[in-house]
């Protein structure tokens, strides 16, 4: 039998004993450890201080059959199981109590010098006396109470040693809740009749032996127990993760798990299938240690958290995982964090708390085919085709334009990340590398007489000339450009509102409208036509990307600047200038080429 | 049968003249200097003469024609960029070309680019600048100012009081006497129509009506002339005086009411005479 062998103590100081179903019955009125899953009872066993040796005997003993153990694991499963299954017990046992409280005074002697020590039901689970006596009803406890003859002062010693709520009751009280207790079985009598030797030298069998280092493994019945003493206080909690960083002074962390597990989806982006990286599970380990003050070493410290994961080291990992599911929220950024309490106490209760709060670990990334930008750019490039037919009435055949398009790459990526300190935030970032992203060429040619019929009019000073030789003039537009997006936005959005916006995708254009007035090769009047010039036609785009907390948008507002110039003509033998700068000849004022609504390019 | 004979004989001395007539357009070449010029101070020559002056930094786009400066040979084509304004916010862009006309085209447009010359914004920051390039035309340019004009080194005073004398003459002539006006421009007329294949009666024409037209505009009248304000360019080898006001402006400048008429004006020394021959 492994009897006191049995007995073990958790990582707090509590004693158990592990009850196979060879031990004998342990007294109904003892309560076992109860589990309600294998998993539960697998925890209760990470907690107590037996080796895996103890284990292993325990396991053997139970069994019918020799079983091989692959390893520990199993071993440990295999325990947990019979716990769980009630195959095997584990009792608490108030090992401090018994050893507090000599069977001296808790033992009365009768006329016939047979010694009645009264002890707790629990030191049944960890001695072998020869007699227990036993009560069927309240009558007779008391018949036998008052046969010992005890006094009042003995039934109350007594009474006070078995923790009994004695107060100031009086000697029938007190004799009524000694009967209540022997008859609900929670106190029991060991009966030592008076034959048998003394042994003075030698602990009785009653006596409760420990290990002096209990706490370490199971306990040895053959030394006295020794009460650690320590007055240990906490000073600090620290936790710090598996990335190296640590609480906030308000005791906060939050963190969020590296995932390490990868899967491709199919995501759309502005109307185009591209695939999406996932990134995801994973886990974060948060190794919390104690600083201690008036620590003896006894080990009455302890580290918990709110699944009752509890060590007395000064030390301790605790395991944050991250979410694994089948779908997960690809725009997590309102996500709730889980929130874990971590809590240090020392043996005088005085406790320190940190929160650890778990952000989901997915995390997306995008490459794009560009031609989730064509259509857009396609967009663009209509602008300068209505460009040509509002201010010059050409049809789009006339225009026939030479549209370049969109190339490069863009990418994002998504989701939460630490930040170097202690908090975390959901990263927003993106990579505009197209250029360019549109790109065209107009070549508009009319005749000045032509010119005339059109919004833009004839140019100021050339109206004074003759109808005839307004036909020796031809306009000659030439659009010509090219415009990139390029750039880096990202954005970080803390859980507590605050953000950092970096990083810009600059909307550039080269090139722009060219106009230009020729005269007629030969012409005999007009030799020549300068355009002077004071507004450039440019191409700009205004706030093409923006980002905030909600995505990340595109809004296409391409706009093409005025083109205002003065028209000099040179005639035979002398040129015609303006003689005020009113004389400026403006074909069209700022013109959108194209407007888009603020179109969401993340998430979708 | 004799009847057929003697039409098939015409259309085919019909297709004949055509074809000759055709190619005597052909043959009439024509050169051009196309200039794009946005935010520059500058001066645009062809063979060392000034043909293009931009005042200020705002832009000029244009296409002039080339026959009356360009020469058989080796040719220059250049430029010089003056400082305007804040030297950081002086950006200026300067692209030239001197090409030769597709004659199948209506305006000018390229058939060949004998000469192009562009400022780079990466290397050129130092004003004023200048840059030149050379070029070549193979064919005979039919003008006869290069074989006639002297070469002057320096302008006497006397040589300036002529030269003034001819403007004041000319200026006056423009607004009064057409004729006179095209008699003292006649040189030029001839190498015009020389150089761009026309005739001279109908050059003579245009002007006439020009100077009509001009003097039929309200309120017009002449910029004084002074002498103390002009200035005499010695250009084009030496062949000619470009004569222009010290503000830029050319030296004969009408203004009517809401317009200003300027003449540009070219001197040569043709057989002991100051003469205007551009």
């Amino acid at each position: 039998m492994l009897i006191n062998s049995q007995l073990v103590k958790d990582f707090f100081g509590q004693y158990y004993k592990i009850q196979t179903s060879r031990d004998k019955p342990a007294p109904d009125a003892l309560q076992q450890e109860r589990f309600h899953s294998s998993e539960q009872a697998r925890r209760f066993i990470k907690n107590l201080t037996a080796p895996l040796s103890f284990w292993a005997k325990i396991y053997h003993a139970e069994s019918l059959v020799s079983e091989s153990i692959q390893n520990n694991q199993q071993l440990l499963s295999g325990i947990a199981e019979l716990l769980s299954r009630g195959k095997i017990k584990a009792f608490k046992i108030d090992i401090p109590s018994l050893t507090e409280h000599p069977p001296e005074k808790r033992t009365l002697t009768d006329a016939s010098k047979n010694r009645h020590t009264f002890t707790a039901a629990s030191s049944l689970l960890i001695s072998s006396p020869k007699e227990v006596k036993s009560f069927a009803d309240k009558a007779e406890a008391e018949k036998y109470l008052s046969e010992l003859s005890a006094d009042e002062a003995q039934l109350k010693e007594m009474a006070q040693e078995l923790d009994l709520p004695v107060a100031d009751l009086g000697v029938s009280a007190i004799s009524g809740l000694l009967a209540d207790a022997l008859v609900s079985g929670s106190v029991v009598v060991i009966v030592d009749r008076y034959s048998a030797p003394p042994k003075a030298e030698q602990p009785d069998d009653n006596t409760v032996h420990v290990d002096k280092d209990a706490g370490a493994g199971p306990i040895n019945a053959a030394a006295p127990v020794k009460k650690d003493i320590c007055n240990c206080t906490i000073s600090t909690l620290e936790v710090v993760c598996s990335h190296g960083r640590s609480q906030s002074s308000r005791g906060i962390l939050q963190i969020v798990p590296s995932p390490d597990r990868t899967r491709m989806e199919e995501y759309e982006l502005m109307g185009n299938k591209v695939t999406l990286k996932e990134e995801y599970a994973g886990e974060d380990e948060l190794n919390c240690s104690l600083g201690l003050q008036n620590n003896k070493g006894s080990g009455c410290y302890y580290i918990t958290d709110e699944t009752r994961q509890i060590v007395n080291s000064e030390s301790s990992k605790i395991i944050i995982e991250g979410e694994n599911s089948q779908k997960l929220e690809k725009w997590p950024i309102n996500a709730q964090p889980e929130t874990i309490s971590i809590q240090g106490h020392g043996c005088d209760k005085a406790g320190k708390t940190v929160r650890v709060e778990s952000y989901p670990s997915q995390y997306y990334t995008v490459q794009a085919d560009l031609s989730i930008f064509k259509v857009w750019a396609d967009k663009v490039n209509e602008g300068w085709e209505a460009w040509g037919k509002n201010i010059f009435s050409l049809s789009p055949v006339q225009l026939s334009p030479k549209i370049t398009p969109p190339t490069g790459s863009f990418s994002a990526n998504w989701g939460w990340k630490e930040n170097q300190d202690w908090r975390t935030y959901y990263n927003i970032s993106s990579d505009f590398g197209l250029n360019p992203i549109l790109g065209i060429e107009i070549k508009i040619v009319l005749s000045m007489a032509a010119l005339g019929l059109t919004a833009a009019g004839i140019p100021p000073n050339l109206a004074n000339l003759a109808a005839e030789h307004l036909l020796d003039i031809q306009l000659s537009a030439a659009a010509n450009c090219k415009a990139a997006l390029i750039g880096q936005p990202a954005g970080k959005f803390y859980s507590d509102g605050s953000k950092e916006i970096t990083g810009e995708a600059r909307f550039t254009s080269e090139g722009g409208v060219v106009l230009e007035l020729l005269a007629r090769a030969g012409s005999d009047y007009v030799v020549s036509v300068s355009l002077s010039i004071s507004g450039e036609a440019k191409v700009t785009g205004d706030d093409v990307v923006s980002l905030d907390k909600t995505g990340l948008y595109l809004q296409s507002n391409i706009m093409l600047t005025p083109f205002i110039g003065v028209a000099k003509a040179t005639i035979r033998y002398f040129k015609i200038r303006s003689k005020t700068k009113s004389k400026k000849w403006e074909p069209w004022s700022k013109i959108e080429l194209y407007k888009s609504e603020n179109k969401k390019l993340l998430p979708r | 049968m004799k009847y057929i004979f003697i039409l098939k004989l015409l259309i085919f001395l019909t297709m004949i003249y055509q074809e000759n007539v055709m190619s005597s357009q052909i043959e009439q070449k024509k050169y051009f200097i196309k200039i794009e010029m946005k935010g520059a101070k500058a001066v645009v020559y062809i063979n060392d003469i000034p043909i293009l002056r931009n005042p200020d930094n705002e832009g000029v786009v244009t296409t002039e024609p080339a026959n009356l400066w360009l020469k058989s040979g080796k040719n220059t084509l250049s430029y010089t960029v003056f400082p305007y304004g804040e030297i950081k916010e002086y950006n200026p862009s300067v692209a030239l070309s001197v090409f030769l006309h597709n004659n199948k085209e209506d305006y000018p447009s390229p058939k060949e680019i004998l000469g192009e010359i562009k400022l780079d914004r990466d290397k050129d920051h130092e004003y004023p600048l200048n840059k030149s390039i050379e070029f070549i035309i193979e064919d005979d340019v039919k003008t006869k100012l290069w074989n006639d004009a002297e070469k002057i080194i320096n302008l006497s005073k006397k040589d300036k009081m002529q030269i003034i004398s001819v403007i004041r003459e000319l200026s006056e002539a423009i607004l009064k006497d057409a004729e006179r006006a095209i008699k003292l421009q006649m040189y030029k007329i001839e190498d015009d129509a020389l150089a761009e294949g026309k005739s001279v009666e109908k050059l003579i024409d245009v002007a006439s009506h020009s100077y009509e037209w001009l003097q039929s505009q309200k309120g017009v009248k002449l910029d004084n002339i002074d002498i103390d304000k002009i200035k005499f360019n010695i250009c084009g080898d030496g062949q000619l005086i470009n004569v222009i006001k010290d503000n830029g402006d050319e030296a004969i400048v009408y203004e009517s009411e809401d317009m200003y008429f300027d003449i540009a004006l070219y001197f040569s020394k043709i057989n002991g005479k100051w003469t205007i021959v551009r």
